[in-house]
């Protein structure tokens, strides 16, 4: 008999029938369950094949057994930063903390140097203030030596490609870009802004440091709320209005605060892309962050 | 997050065990089950609450995997010294455990990468196939084919060996051609 495309899907059905039985996925299936029972019945070539599927996968079973073994070292492996050993923990949140204070501080109190802004919407008239940039030089040397540490580390910095969720405390991002100073380091900003018209400016550039809990420098509207997750390092300040900052530090802190992120890349995530920057997210409500003309992305290695 | 971290200890065993099978040597799993929660911490926000965090991190941890093995020669086979001691082999004759061990490994190692996660997965996690897909981050008619035919790989394999099976107390292999 020769086999017709309709026999052969049969054959497949059948096929896949005797794996799922091997395998007691087919409990939920009594239709299927009886069918496959009803074919064993009848055919010893079938109930060979499940009896060899049921010893491959005991014999599986009997090679690779549960590991029990110590596992502390691994435990503690979600949770660290790779690149930081332990011994040098303490070190590096003195010197994380000074560095993200005089990147974030100094960002605060110097103006402009040749900003480039790039975004799809046009600045508000508010947002003057940071349209100009106020990315000073220690902005800058932060930025370059954040990149030299991920170039002596090996480890490839991914610049976050969302931001926070602050809608919980009513703030609505209004404004999302990528931006560089005179010395090509990027930046993240996003600017938020809720129904009373309060506003306020997050500040994102990689700074591989350590872990920093939100807090405060400088006082009454000149404040700034800086952290560190221990690969990015935040700054919140307020552009308009007088907002809750620590409210929504707390909030932007928070891994809860993450809802909104990445959900399309699923899939992608965890693969090496090529360039990183040049790979758009679409974000609910985020605008994709467009690589802009005459920025030339760095090369990664994988 | 602390709930998170529990979780993910508890699945820090079954992480290994896959990572054995992939990789061939305890060592080695080792080292990828620690990148795969370095990276799983530096991705934590990326973790739906309401989904498996087994699923989760089987999904970071195939791809490191994939990742790593990315422009690498097949590397030669190597046998698991450690699960040869299992006290799951305690019915065994020594030398019967060690064989048997040493032909599920051989002749998983000589299978494609991508055949031999699906094998694995299914036999050592007894997950539904739609869920070993979402760990292996492929559609289930793909899971399905890699698995099928890695089993099929593995009956034409281990036929010779016939009383491979039969030490487990299991049926023998036979030819059914």
């Amino acid at each position: 008999m020769t086999d017709t495309p309709e026999r052969l899907h049969t054959a497949e059905i059948a096929e896949a029938g005797l794996h799922a039985y091997a395998d007691g996925l087919l409990s939920d299936s009594p239709f299927l369950r009886a069918a496959v029972e009803a074919r064993l019945a009848k055919d010893p070539e079938a109930r060979r094949k499940v009896e060899d599927l049921r010893a491959i996968n005991a014999a599986i079973r009997a090679a690779y057994p549960p590991v029990t073994g110590e596992a502390s070292h691994l435990a503690a492996a979600f949770g660290r930063k790779k690149f930081l050993p332990y011994r040098l923990l303490p070190a590096a949140s003195a010197m994380a903390a000074a560095l993200v204070a005089g990147f974030f501080i100094g960002q605060h109190m110097s103006e402009p140097a040749n900003l480039s802004v790039f975004a799809a919407a046009p600045m508000e008239e508010n947002h003057a203030r940071n349209a100009a940039g106020t990315f000073a030089a220690d902005a800058a040397m932060a930025g370059v030596e954040a990149v030299r540490a991920e170039k002596a580390t090996g480890k490839r910095i991914e610049m976050t490609r969302a931001v926070p969720d602050l809608s919980k405390a009513g703030f609505i991002l209004r404004q999302q870009a990528r931006v560089t100073g005179e010395r090509s380091d990027p930046m993240l900003r996003a600017l938020y802004g809720n129904a009373a018209g309060e506003e306020v400016e997050l500040l994102i550039v990689a700074l591989p440091v350590g872990n920093i809990e939100p807090e405060r420098r400088g006082a009454g509207a000149t404040g700034r709320i800086y952290w560190s997750d221990g690969y990015l390092a935040y700054g919140l300040t307020a552009t308009n209005g007088a907002p809750d900052l620590e409210r929504l530090a707390r909030l932007a802190a928070s891994p809860d605060g993450w809802d909104i992120a990445l959900e399309e890349n699923k899939g992608k995530e965890d693969a090496v892309p090529a360039d990183p920057l040049a790979e758009p997210a679409f974000n609910r409500g985020i605008q994709p962050i467009v690589n802009p003309a005459g920025l030339q992305p760095e090369s990664h290695g994988s | 997050m602390n709930d998170l971290a529990a979780y993910v200890e508890k699945e820090i065993p079954h992480l290994r065990r896959f990572a054995r099978s992939l990789c061939g040597t305890a060592e080695e799993g080792d080292d990828l089950v620690q990148d795969t929660l370095e990276r799983a911490w530096r991705k934590r926000h990326q973790w739906r609450r309401e989904g498996s965090v087994r699923g989760w991190l089987f999904r970071i941890l195939h791809r490191q995997f994939l990742n790593s093995r990315r422009g690498k020669r097949p590397a030669p086979e190597e046998i698991d010294e450690d699960a040869l001691a299992d006290p799951k082999h305690e019915n065994l004759a020594p030398q019967e455990a060690q064989l048997m061990a040493d032909d599920m490994s051989r002749a998983l190692a000589a299978l494609p990468a991508s055949q031999r996660a699906a094998v694995v997965l299914v036999a050592l996690e007894g997950v539904s196939y739609e869920e070993a897909a979402d760990m292996l981050d492929i559609p289930v008619g793909t899971l399905r084919s890699r698995l099928f035919r890695g089993r099929e790989t593995l009956r034409e394999t281990l036929k010779d060996v016939g009383k491979m099976p039969a030490r487990l107390g299991s049926a023998r292999l036979r030819r059914v051609k």
